[in-house]
């Protein structure tokens, strides 16, 4: 009931009304509604208490209690020199966690009152020994004084809904808590640090400026020219053109290092897949032997390469004359290296190159890809025509796998890229990144094909209102802002 | 006081400038029993600031009214003394008309349209209260002592109430131009609970001809466009007076600065907040201090005055100061000051009080129109007055309200801006305020809004056919060049190669030459044969629909998205207070501003995409019940 009413709600959002689609609203929304569904008390007035830290041993555990009560529950729980109610916001106290009577820990308890919090309501954070025992007795502790146990992701939802983060910053957590590694992490905490807000904000307030100089020339004919002196709108505008581009030529590696990148490893049966595989998983998942055509399914691995998460696959050997439970695997694979990212094609210096292995490299160029030889250690018999940039590897004395590793980096990431970058992280952000862009390349080829300045700043117009759907602004009276700000205008 | 009863009425109109002239014209002709109050007749249309109508987006309102039946574009055109198009080298959605007026003669010709219209009453005196049963309105009371019955009440005070006048430390209670004030309209207002504003405009000194030296000054030669304001009007006159053009100099500025102290605006003397698209000369050299001139514009107020307009200069220094800081300007030098600058606050109405139709959202029967809502300009006032004229109307009929949105006309921009918005300044329509300002084009305001002016009841049979005549030869004339086909010829390739354009070696459909850039409809009338005598109001609008068809199909899918929002509608019983995980201060906006569809709700600044997905779900829920 509650997924068709769901599905019914977003095919509402989608087709009736232009709401901005995010993973993040979607799950506000099924949050939202279940609250409504279920009749619930007004859940943003509880006070909400998790353990923040992962379930997990580590050195310290962080129990989180956000709400208007967060002080009166603290207070029931902690024993410090003074009260959290009655200590200054942003001050960290020294004392004890207690379940009633009992001493559960020793605890750090910082205090930060709203709104400068992460939800903009009262925080307590108590930060116990690591460990399970202490963090779930805390955490008792403190549901026992009165807190709800907070749902999955319900800080950041409560942060989005007091407006302390926008859209792209709070789909930006949600990506810390899902990242895959560390890189994935640093560029999530990035975007979290507003460098995503930051970059677009930064094209967008070009755009309102360009805006502005038109909108003076249009509004106010009157206007001296000597005030619109110096600006050419055109080549402005090439210049934004050049940023939305780089934004988007980085959000493949901002989704790659969100979500990951599929590697097809393809060959000829035996050539030495999954014994590659395996080397770079760094442990036995796929069977192998000597016999050719061993791997009928696809066997998947994640892995990291420079803390690029890849989710590495091994197609069965592509043969023409296979048997039919292998010609299954075959189409399977086939299928597979349409769906990669990149795919690295392997053959092995025990033997010739062969019209099989032609056929299957020609699969291969299809996509971004790597050649690689393995059996180094063998006399060299393949000699592949046409391909000058091969890698020798081999996987039983394990050399060349470090070259290997920093190949496939460097084929999804390129050589120049930087964690620092700004970049874009998710499908919904790049869609609208594109629109943008493409909305300014009508702007100059408008310009370009002679048609006035009123008509680019339609199509700018249009570049906003996309660039909004990033970080749920929306277009105002800015670009009258900008006009009057600078410009001296007036009867 | 004893108060006698003068009579009852269907609507009364408080203030007979810009606003309430078009509302009271507009009631009156739909049958409603109309009087009108100004506190000097002779103030009646007055422009007690600059002696124009139209200018960018100002020009577009000015045809909107037109063709919904109103008066301001008809009596333009009999009053104008100078006209011309702007903005003629960008594209057709910015051209915009300005005329110069005779500021005397529009006066007299809007007073005596008053004075003719049936059903209508002008009278002098001072509206001092609105009486009220309930949240309805009843009646009015004046200085006089009459007590006037109505079943509703346009207010249209424009810069009249509580009006203080500042000119440097002088200080006094008046209204525009030398009138009186209408001082005791706003505490009943208060009473009722209406939450008013303070804003503060300003307006240059006039100075006599006779004193000023125009060979030191630069000539503006203009153009006269092909067609004035009213789509009525068949014979446009030609311009009579010239503009010109000077300059202020680091003289003027050092003046300036040098008496700064002494500027209200600096010295906090004055409370009002000001327009920034139409800051004093103090407030242009403080600000823009890099600057080492400003324009200042040369203007005629009339035939039968010396009296000329000097736009750029409006200030509130005090008088010895403008005296000298007005003579240090080229060919101002020995200038007669028969006007001194002045700045002028006045009370008026946080406009967000107000719904679509003009009518306050608590008080039935009560409406504000023109500057009182917080605009500015006589253009957007008489825009404003024709809408709450036409709706007090309506209401009493039993009919439909009128509203128009951002979609339709600059009125809807306006209108939308003014009451789900509201205003921090006085408000002036720009090009840039609407967001489909390729379909509202002034050249389209009749296509777009005759049929509803007819609706109404405002626009004649006769005018109505003549329109739907000029539709019909214009989709005629667009279908014929969508489908004409032009052969290559020595002719045809000639004529290209005039305007730079690519010669042709097959057959091309006329329209696709057209929307060439380099080229358009009124080029290519020497290769297009089989064309048809048109005059230019058909031509233009062929040129324009296929020329910028792309942008205007662009345009018409972006309306079609913002409809979807616009008619997707909340009731109006919805508790805010009851809608869960909406933020505070999105749910005091909507409560306050009580916003009748989600468009609305999502352009009220504080709600937030989040706010409306939230509001959204509350509303399902609650129709699933």
């Amino acid at each position: 009931m509650r997924i068709r009413v769901w599905q019914e709600l977003t095919e509402t959002n989608k087709k009736r009304v232009v709401i901005i689609y995010s993973p993040f609203l979607e799950y506000i929304f099924t949050f939202l509604f279940e609250c409504f569904v279920k009749e619930k008390g007004d859940f943003m007035a509880e006070t909400i208490a998790a353990i923040s830290t992962a379930m997990q041993k580590g050195g310290i555990a962080v129990i989180r209690i956000s709400g208007d009560d967060a002080f009166k529950i603290a207070d029931k729980v902690f024993k410090g020199k003074i009260e959290t109610e009655k200590c200054e916001s942003h001050r960290i106290l020294y004392g004890f966690v207690y379940d009633g009577e009992e001493k559960i820990d020793e605890c750090l308890c910082s205090v930060m009152r709203a709104p400068r919090t992460f939800t903009a309501e009262n925080v307590v954070e108590l930060s116990v020994h690591g460990g399970l025992i202490p963090a779930k007795r805390t955490l008792e502790a403190v549901i026992k004084a009165g807190a709800r146990a907070a749902k999955a992701g319900e800080f950041t939802m409560r942060a989005f809904l007091n407006g302390r983060i926008d859209l792209s910053k709070a789909e930006a957590v949600a990506d810390i808590i899902d990242s895959k590694t560390d890189l994935a992490r640093s560029t999530a905490v990035n975007q979290l640090s507003g460098k995503l807000s930051e970059g677009i904000n930064e094209i967008r307030s070009k755009i309102l400026e360009i805006m502005g100089y038109i909108s003076v020339s249009t509004d106010f004919p009157d206007e001296d020219a000597d005030s619109l002196a110096g600006f050419d709108t055109l080549s402005e505008l090439k210049k934004l053109k050049e940023k939305t581009e780089k934004l988007i030529k980085n959000a493949d590696k901002g989704i790659i290092l969100r979500e990951g990148a599929v590697c097809a490893i393809c060959g000829k049966p035996n050539a030495g897949k999954s014994s590659l595989l395996n080397e770079l998983a760094g442990e036995e998942k796929a069977i192998v032997t000597e016999i050719e055509g061993t791997t009928r399914d696809i066997i998947e691995e994640y892995i990291n390469i420079y803390d690029v998460p890849i989710r590495l696959a091994d197609t069965a050997g592509i043969r023409e004359d296979a048997d039919t439970v292998e010609k299954i695997g075959v189409k399977k694979a086939r299928d597979y290296i349409k769906n990669a990212d990149i795919c690295l094609f392997i053959t092995d210096n025990g033997r010739e190159f062969d019209e099989n292995d032609a056929e299957i490299l020609n699969l291969v160029k299809e996509k971004p890809h790597i050649t690689v030889v393995n059996k180094s250690e063998l006399e060299g018999k393949c000699i592949i025509p046409g391909e000058e940039d091969i890698i020798y590897i081999s996987v039983k004395e394990k050399t060349g796998i470090e070259e290997l590793k920093k190949k496939i980096y460097d084929l999804l990431m390129g050589s120049d890229f930087s964690e620092d970058a700004v970049m874009i992280t998710n499908e919904r952000h790049k869609e609208a990144a594109i629109m943008a862009d493409s909305a300014i390349g009508e702007a100059i080829k408008a310009l370009e094909s002679g048609l006035t300045e009123d008509f680019s700043y339609i199509n700018l117009e249009t570049a906003v209102s996309h660039l909004g759907e990033i970080t749920g602004m929306t277009v105002s009276d800015e670009v009258i802002g900008e006009v009057f700000s600078k410009f001296c205008i007036g009867k | 006081m004893e108060y006698f009863n003068a009579g009852k009425y269907d609507v009364v109109i408080i203030g007979a400038g810009h606003a309430g002239c078009e509302a009271a014209l507009a009631s009156a002709r739909l049958g409603m029993k109309v009087v009108i109050f100004s506190v000097n007749l002779d103030a009646v249309a007055n422009m007690p600031c600059n002696p124009h109508i139209g200018g960018t987006a100002k020009g577009h309102l000015v045809r909107e009214i037109d063709a919904l039946g109103g008066e301001m574009g008809k009596a333009a055109d009999e009053t104008y003394i100078q006209i011309k198009m702007l903005n003629l080298g960008k594209g057709p959605a910015v051209h915009s008309l300005r005329a110069q007026i005779d500021r005397m003669r529009y006066r007299e010709r809007m007073k005596q349209t008053l004075e003719l219209q049936e059903n209508l009453e002008l009278k002098q005196a001072e509206v001092t209260e609105i009486l009220f049963d309930g949240d309805k309105v009843v009646g009015v009371k004046t200085n006089m002592g009459a007590y006037y019955e109505t079943k509703s009440c346009i207010i249209a005070t424009g810069t009249y109430l509580k009006g203080k006048i500042v000119i440097g430390e002088l200080q006094y209670e008046g209204g525009p131009d030398g009138m009186m004030p209408a001082n005791s309209l706003s505490k009943c207002l208060i009473d009722k609970g209406i939450k008013l504003l303070r804003f503060k405009t300003g307006t240059p000194a006039r100075i006599n001809r006779r004193s000023v030296d125009f060979s030191k000054m630069e000539l503006q030669e203009e153009k006269d466009p092909p067609l004035p304001f009213s789509f009525e009007t068949k014979n446009p006159r030609k311009s009579e007076v010239e503009c010109y053009l000077t300059y202020t100099n680091p003289e003027t500025h050092k003046i300036i600065m040098d008496n700064i102290d002494r500027a209200p605006l600096f010295n906090h003397s004055i409370e009002g907040t000001g327009p920034r698209y139409c800051p004093s000369i103090e407030d242009k050299v403080v600000r823009f201090a890099h600057k080492e001139r400003h324009q200042i514009f040369v203007e005629p107020m009339g035939l039968n005055t010396e009296e000329l307009y000097i736009q750029g200069m409006s200030s509130s220094l005090p008088e010895e100061v403008q005296l000298k800081m007005y003579r240090t300007i080229k060919g101002l030098e020995h200038a007669e000051l028969q006007r001194n600058a002045y700045a002028i606050e006045y009370d008026c109405l946080d406009p967000t009080q107000l719904k679509a139709t003009l009518e306050f959202k608590e008080i039935e029967g009560l409406y504000g129109a023109g500057q009182f809502n917080g605009s500015s300009g006589y253009e957007e006032a008489a825009a404003q007055g024709l809408i709450a004229g036409i709706n007090a109307a309506l209401k009493i009929k039993g009919e439909e309200p009128f509203t128009l949105d951002r979609s339709e006309a600059y009125i809807g921009v306006l209108i939308d801006d003014l009451t789900i918005k509201g205003t921090m300044e006085p408000y002036r329509m720009l090009t840039s305020r609407a967001e489909y300002r390729l379909l509202l084009r002034q050249d389209n305001a009749d296509i777009r809004l005759t049929e509803k002016g007819y609706k109404i009841g405002l626009i004649s049979e006769e005018r109505y056919k003549e329109f739907l005549l000029k539709q019909e030869a214009v989709n005629a004339e667009i279908d014929r060049v969508e489908h004409e086909n032009i052969p290559p010829s020595a002719e045809v390739n000639a004529l290209l190669a005039e305007y730079g354009s690519t010669p042709l070696t097959t057959g091309f459909k006329l329209g696709e030459l057209i929307r060439r850039p380099e080229l358009d409809y009124f080029a290519l009338a020497p290769i297009d044969k089989k064309r048809p005598s048109l005059p230019y109001y058909i031509t233009e609008e062929v040129n324009v629909a296929v020329k910028y068809d792309g942008y205007i199909k662009m345009q018409i899918e972006q309306v079609k998205a913002f409809k979807k929002l616009e008619n997707k509608k909340i009731p109006s019983d919805i508790d805010y207070a009851d809608v869960k995980g909406l933020k505070r201060e999105a749910a005091e906006k909507l409560a306050k501003n009580r916003p009748e569809n989600f468009g609305q709700a999502s352009r009220i600044s504080g709600v937030s995409p989040a706010d409306i997905t939230v509001l959204l779900i509350y509303i399902e829920q609650m129709k699933r019940g």
